[in-house]
């Protein structure tokens, strides 16, 4: 990435990165906690919830790549992220009542927890996907660096996964409940969603 | 390449101190020496699952079910091929003063087979039963059949499933609830929870009982007593060994007297090998706790330090 239009706001959206791939784990973590209860802890379950996320984030990447070519500027993605957030948000206070719903209708097996975690899961885990590709979009100078640009948003997005991974379970889970874990990562999703609306950043390749 | 000496003799030792633990071995068919892992001495079986490693020891006269982790082997069950009816952990006879507090004792349920000693002794002792064990590891289920006696029967159902999920589902009701969920480090958060214990109350019986087995090195007692006490009108607790039994049901507390009668008739009538009578001594009448229920939002359980749980685990 070669000096341009700020090298303040290319950190800053490496920044959100790093804490939308936080919040994407630590609201995944928070919500296998909450599914728990219902579905059992049978390895099945795990898998269907991890498979559930892998898919949005396999949509996300797609479509949010498309939408990124179409129109890459920040306040755009922080529309899509912002809109993960509140889903989020609301999250906690609709789970409970659905997934009673849910396992009245579909039962307990592991299509059940499939369509279960996709009911939770799937629009916010999108919309944080559609990140990447953005910000890939927004940083990119010329082909020369993509594959740099590349791995940035890559490396930066997955140390925040891990961030996210490990300190749910090992650190807030000791300390808050699922539903404050999920509205807290809710509070900082939609905080970079805001903050790339306030940002105004263009895609610096189509500068004149 | 061959056999070498040394591997030799370390299994014909082994094959030695597993005794007559090769009788069911054969008898089940399919399991034959050759497939015994012998590399420790005196573990003659071990089933990977989904879930853990368990083994199967031979200790003395004993065959013991562990979990592994790690380097540290956890004990889930003791049994005496030679004398099947004997309890020799102090936690699963004290489990069975919960037939003492039941109103009646046709349909019980266990959560968390083992090696289904406790099971199999109520099956044996209490000929009116019919007992039903949930366990989610199907290795569990295997080794507890193959080497600790345990018989499926009409009055004998064994289910691999989440025991939660099995409660909840279940659309009978039970005289008697027991719960014994470990996997040697840790307890399974949504078993132990408020929601859970809510789920149990809907599924007793008039007069039913609900007994939990607690391993105070896993799992609070403070906080299990504080959970069982925001279901349930009142909780006793029973030492046994390092282990505690909380025993939870609704209505009136039961006085001494009135537990110490229906002992005496039980021994009467079914002849236990253990009699309750001798487990009311340890009982702590009206358990309460100031602690923070466990609730499905918040239940910070199996976060206690690895050592410790390790040592207490392989004592």
């Amino acid at each position: 990435m070669s000096a341009g239009v700020g090298r303040s706001r290319q950190a800053a959206i490496l920044f959100i990165g790093f804490l939308l791939g936080a919040a994407l784990m630590g609201v995944e973590m928070a919500a296998i906690r909450m599914m728990t209860p219902y579905f059992g802890s049978a390895i099945e379950i795990w898998a269907c919830m991890i498979a559930t996320v892998m898919l949005s984030m396999m949509s996300g990447y797609y479509i949010g790549g498309m939408a990124a070519d179409r129109a890459p500027r920040s306040e755009v993605l922080g529309g899509f992220v912002l809109a993960a957030g509140l889903f989020v948000l609301a999250l906690p206070f609709f789970a409970a009542p659905m997934l009673d719903w849910m396992l009245a209708n579909f039962g307990y097996d592991a299509p059940a927890a499939l369509a279960a975690s996709a009911a939770l899961l799937f629009v916010p885990m999108m919309l944080l996907s559609f990140f990447s590709p953005f910000a890939v979009r927004l940083l990119l100078t010329d082909a020369k660096h993509g594959g740099r640009v590349a791995g940035s948003v890559y490396s930066i997005t997955t140390i925040g996964n891990v961030l996210g991974t490990l300190g749910a379970p090992l650190v807030l889970m000791r300390v808050l409940g699922s539903r404050d874990i999920m509205l807290s990562f809710a509070g900082v999703i939609v905080a970079c969603g805001l903050a790339l609306i306030i940002l105004r950043i263009r895609a610096r390749a189509d500068a004149p | 390449m061959g056999l070498s000496r040394r591997h030799f003799t370390e299994r014909l030792l082994a094959a030695a101190a597993a005794g007559g633990a090769f009788a069911p071995v054969l008898a089940f068919g399919g399991e034959t020496p050759a497939r015994i892992d012998a590399r420790r001495l005196g573990t003659i079986a071990k089933r990977e699952s989904q879930y853990a490693t368990t083994y199967v020891d031979r200790e003395g006269a004993y065959l013991r079910m562990r979990f592994g982790v790690n380097r540290c082997l956890f004990t889930e069950t003791s049994y005496n091929p030679d004398d099947p009816a004997e309890l020799p952990s102090p936690y699963t006879r004290a489990m069975t003063v919960a037939l003492a507090y039941a109103g009646q004792l046709k349909r019980m349920v266990e959560i968390g087979l083992g090696g289904g000693r406790l099971a199999s002794y109520l099956h044996d002792f209490v000929p009116e039963t019919k007992i039903t064990c949930v366990e989610l590891d199907p290795g569990v289920v295997e080794l507890a059949q193959l080497y600790f006696g345990v018989k499926p029967g009409p009055r004998l159902e064994l289910v691999t499933a989440d025991g939660r999920v099995y409660m909840a589902r279940a659309k009978e009701r039970f005289d008697v609830i027991l719960i014994d969920a470990y996997q040697g480090t840790y307890v399974p958060f949504h078993l132990v929870t408020r929601e859970f214990f809510a789920i149990l109350r809907r599924k007793l019986a008039p007069g039913g009982v609900v007994a939990q087995n607690i391993a105070p090195s896993v799992l609070s007692l403070r906080g299990m007593i504080a959970t069982a006490r925001a279901v349930f009108d009142v909780v006793d607790l029973y030492r046994a060994g390092n282990s505690f039994v909380l025993l939870a049901h609704d209505g009136p507390a039961k006085s001494g007297a009135a537990l110490k009668a229906r002992a005496e008739a039980l021994q009467a009538s079914h002849k236990l090998r253990y009699p309750l009578a001798l487990m009311l001594e340890t009982r702590e009448a009206g358990a309460r706790s100031e602690e923070r229920p466990y609730t499905d939002d918040f239940a910070p359980v199996g976060y206690m330090d690895y050592d410790r749980r390790c040592r207490a685990g392989t004592k």
